[in-house]
């Protein structure tokens, strides 16, 4: 697919195009994301609801180049709205830039790295797991900030010291941080980060090691050391799960105004359309590797099409009209294997709706002449033809005993287990 | 009402930190934990209780100690009217066969090692329940009840996904056909559009069988639709217990309600609704705070009876002393704020902007006790400035501990707005 950037699209910061990431394991190869489109606009928050296994963690690792063996990013493009970037990289590089955009996926691995940080962040849902358990708090963002004012006070630098020291590799690398490394500015600028995500007396909770804080608190300094290098994107992968009811409330304001005040993209990724609702914008439906469904909110909640976004909202125990009765999804998520996935629908063998048409794979239709609102699903074109049913598709008696866990631990990793195995 | 099937009376379950040998020769006090701390109420026949909570405030340890996997410090239950940690051996025989558990982590709980038809028939043949081809027969039974194909029996835990993992362990627990089952998280660990259909099971079994189930979960969303009842604990004790849809449409205690208010709606008007927001950290329950518990975060924290001022106003005071009192409002603070004043403000401006505080809160006397505390801390005398907040303005829900009384027939409440000593 080419792309032609138009004037009036100036608002895309990213535009994701046909992003494809797979596993290369000892089962065989896993598609754990499928080709998937998506933009991400200045200043909104993009999120992505999908239940485990079905790829958004993967399609999140993949954004900000943090996939690590066996996996890979085997095609697709990531075009990145940045016009000095795009200048600097035209010469040694021009098929990479197309107008004021830069396909990071085109660029040399140290070109890509220098952009962690500075122009993406990432917050994981574990924060314990982010920080050094024998080093200060507040000397560890120092560190993010000292890695970013080198990189950005000597651009050509970049590479060599971003390899070593970005925040990126510094997260996955339990190597302590060198103490010369942090000056008093950085520290300085640490104990400012802090007070910006909400830690009272920051100076002192600055000299205190991650295992005082509270997990709310804790997140609350992932984020502040996320925001070190100032980015224009942050990845947050379940920045709630872990949280109880009232501090995850806390953070997804916290989210939500860092975002109003500072005019950061976020894309919020979760499990839960709850949280999803409260804070994004747009959001976009995963399902088996592939983006099922993408509009703004309203589109998701009341004029859905895909069949599993209907399901997976009909799921969920409705707090305002308890009366209303859940309706679950029959089955399972299905195996990502790809040996095992079919040439049709991959919700075909869950879907009320499945016809003999969905035994082809359904492309993305826009719904309703919406170009904001996009489905893969046939039901956007033709209305479902019970003439046309696939025959016995769900046995609701019997959930499907396939599901493949294994692939869907492996899927859940964190890249900082990745790196401690 | 007929008898309860379970009663437990002022149940209290401290653990104690420090406790070792080498402690006591360095001369380290104990420390307790006061994980529950005081607890009563009753289950009844077929009913499901459903115990509601944040992590840390006690639900897991008071649900051990009801099936006695945990021995309370202090308190009884009954079960069926046997006291529970009194029984003799046959007692406690029948006991551990009429009181299952099924647990959060389907993953961990079931021995990989053992085939799905042996890990189901393991708690009846220890029960000496039928002879081993009806075992077998019932295990085949039991997995077609809760949604397994019936020759599942020679597959391994690993061969099935969380959801049906989940479903065994189910199955499990109901093979020594019991009365009552402690639900602990169940659903917790699973995907949402598979959580609905384990509820719908439990749903399904208990008006088959008649069963009685404590269900304890963090998850608001989950509760209300298998709870007959719920009871809302917060470090250590509970704030409200009472019907589930009383509560729900009207919860009282200011946490309660708080909770509910919280949870995020998968709705579309989700991002316009207004929320309350619960500042601040649950408590540390090896200093839980004195008088009500959740006074440190609670929004309707009552005013001293001389004062009428504005609720944000007044919370924004308690939020001072609160950090006074938990030290994160330290002299430091203070002197670095002085030191780099922003914008030309004053350190007591900006003291003022940090806690919201109005510039007047709109009674003299108070403005005058607020003036005080700030002077003290533009001096650097944080310990003076808490001192003047202590006694100036003193709250109810700092003094006393608000008991848990009867607001309503079959609800009870603990908090001082809905009793009749308050002030
Ligand atoms: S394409 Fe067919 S099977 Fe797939 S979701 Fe749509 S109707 Fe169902
Ligand atoms: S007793 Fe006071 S602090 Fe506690 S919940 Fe009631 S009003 Fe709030």
């Amino acid at each position: 697919m080419v792309l032609v950037p138009r004037e009036s699209d100036s608002a895309d910061l990213i535009r994701v195009r046909d992003l494809t990431t797979r596993f290369y394991t000892e089962e065989g190869q896993i598609n754990a994301v499928e080709s998937i489109n998506f933009t991400i606009q200045k200043g909104e928050i993009f999120g992505i609801v999908g239940e485990s296994g079905s790829g958004k963690s993967v399609a999140a690792l993949s954004l900000i180049d943090l996939i690590e063996e066996p996996g890979r990013i085997v095609g697709g493009e990531i075009w990145y709205r940045n016009p000095d970037l795009a200048e600097m990289v035209a010469d040694a590089t021009p098929d990479a830039v197309d107008g004021a955009y830069v396909d990071i996926l085109q660029l040399s691995e140290g070109g890509r790295h220098a952009l962690r940080g500075s122009t993406f962040s990432m917050i994981f849902q574990d924060p314990m797991s982010s920080f050094n358990p024998s080093v200060t708090v507040g000397e560890q963002i120092a560190e993010a900030v000292e890695v970013q004012r080198r990189a950005s006070a000597n651009p050509r630098s970049t590479r060599a010291r971003t390899e070593d020291f970005s925040l990126v590799s510094f997260l996955l690398s339990s190597a302590l941080p060198s103490r010369q490394f942090v000056t008093p500015d950085s520290k300085d600028r640490a104990i400012e980060l802090l007070e910006q995500v909400g830690i009272p007396d920051p100076a002192k909770r600055a000299e205190e090691y991650p295992y005082e804080y509270s997990g709310g608190m804790l997140q609350r300094a992932m984020i502040a050391q996320a925001l070190a290098g100032e980015p224009e994107i942050l990845i947050a992968d379940e920045p709630t799960t872990a949280l109880d009811v009232t501090i995850q409330s806390q953070i997804l304001q916290l989210l939500s105004e860092l975002q109003d005040e500072t005019g950061l993209s976020i894309v919020l990724i979760s499990h839960n359309l709850g949280v999803i609702s409260r804070i994004c914008d747009r959001v976009g439906v995963m399902y088996a590797g592939e983006l099922i469904e993408k509009g703004d909110l309203s589109d998701i909640h009341q004029s859905s099409v895909h069949p599993y976004t209907q399901g997976l909202l009909d799921s969920i125990p409705d707090f305002e009209h308890p009366e209303s009765s859940l309706q679950p999804i029959p089955g399972n998520v299905p195996s990502l294997l790809d040996s095992e996935m079919g040439d049709g629908c991959y919700f075909a063998d869950r879907c009320p709706k499945a016809m003999t048409t969905c035994r082809e794979k359904p492309p993305e239709f826009t719904v309703d002449g919406d170009d904001d609102h996009t489905v893969q699903c046939y039901l956007a074109r033709e209305a479902y033809d019970p003439a046309k049913a696939l025959e016995d598709n769900i046995d609701s008696e019997e959930p499907d005993a396939t599901a493949s866990t294994m692939n869907r631990e492996q899927l859940e990793h964190s890249p900082v287990e990745f790196d401690n195995e | 009402m007929s008898e309860p099937l379970v009663h437990v009376s002022d149940l209290k379950k401290h653990y104690y930190e420090q406790d070792t040998l080498l402690d006591r020769a360095l001369g380290n006090d104990p420390v307790a934990v006061r994980a529950v701390d005081g607890v009563s109420f009753d289950i009844h026949e077929g009913e499901t209780l459903g115990l509601v909570g944040e992590s840390g405030c006690g639900k897991s340890t008071l649900g051990e100690a009801l099936v006695n996997l945990e021995t309370p410090t202090t308190g009884d239950v009954t079960f069926d009217n046997l006291p529970v940690y009194d029984l003799d051996e046959d007692q406690e025989r029948e006991f551990r066969r009429r009181v299952q558990v099924v647990f959060q982590d389907p993953y961990s709980s079931l021995n990989p090692r053992m085939t799905v038809g042996e890990t189901i028939r393991e708690p009846m043949a220890l029960h000496d329940m039928g002879t081993k081809a009806e075992r077998k027969e019932t295990a085949r039974e039991l997995l077609e009840q809760v949604g397994l194909d019936a020759d599942h029996t020679e597959r391994y835990p690993h061969e099935f996904s969380g959801g049906q993992r989940q479903r065994i362990g189910i199955a499990r627990a109901l093979g020594v056909e019991p009365d009552f089952i402690v639900l602990d998280e169940p659903v917790s660990a699973l995907d949402v559009s598979v959580q609905a259909q384990i509820l719908t099971l439990l749903n399904d079994l208990q008006a088959e069988y008649d069963l009685t189930y404590l269900l304890i979960t963090h998850d608001l969303s989950i509760v209300r639709r298998i709870s007959d009842r719920i009871a809302v604990m917060y470090l250590g004790k509970f704030a409200e217990i009472g019907p589930t849809e009383e509560i729900f449409e009207n919860p009282q205690h200011p946490y309660t309600e708080g909770l509910l208010e919280n949870v995020p709606r998968a709705n579309v008007e989700e991002q316009y609704r207004d929320i309350q927001i619960i500042a601040g950290d649950v408590p540390s329950p090896r200093d839980p705070p004195s008088g009500c518990r959740f006074r440190t975060r609670c929004p309707e924290i009552i005013q001293p009876a001389a004062f009428d001022l504005n609720q944000d106003h007044w919370r924004a005071i308690v939020d001072l002393k609160t950090q006074l009192e938990n030290g994160s409002l330290s002299t430091d603070w203070l002197v670095s704020r002085a030191a780099n004043k922003r914008d030309d403000q004053s350190l007591e401006q900006q003291l003022r902007e940090h806690f919201e505080l109005p510039s007047t809160l709109g009674n003299d006397t108070a403005d005058a006790v607020l003036n005080r505390v700030l002077s003290a801390l533009t001096d650097e005398r944080p310990d003076d400035a808490l001192g003047i907040l202590e006694t100036e303005f003193e709250s109810l829900c700092e003094r006393e501990s608000p008991a848990l009384e009867e607001t309503e027939p079959n609800r009870c409440t603990a908090c001082h707005l809905y009793q009749e000593d308050s002030d």
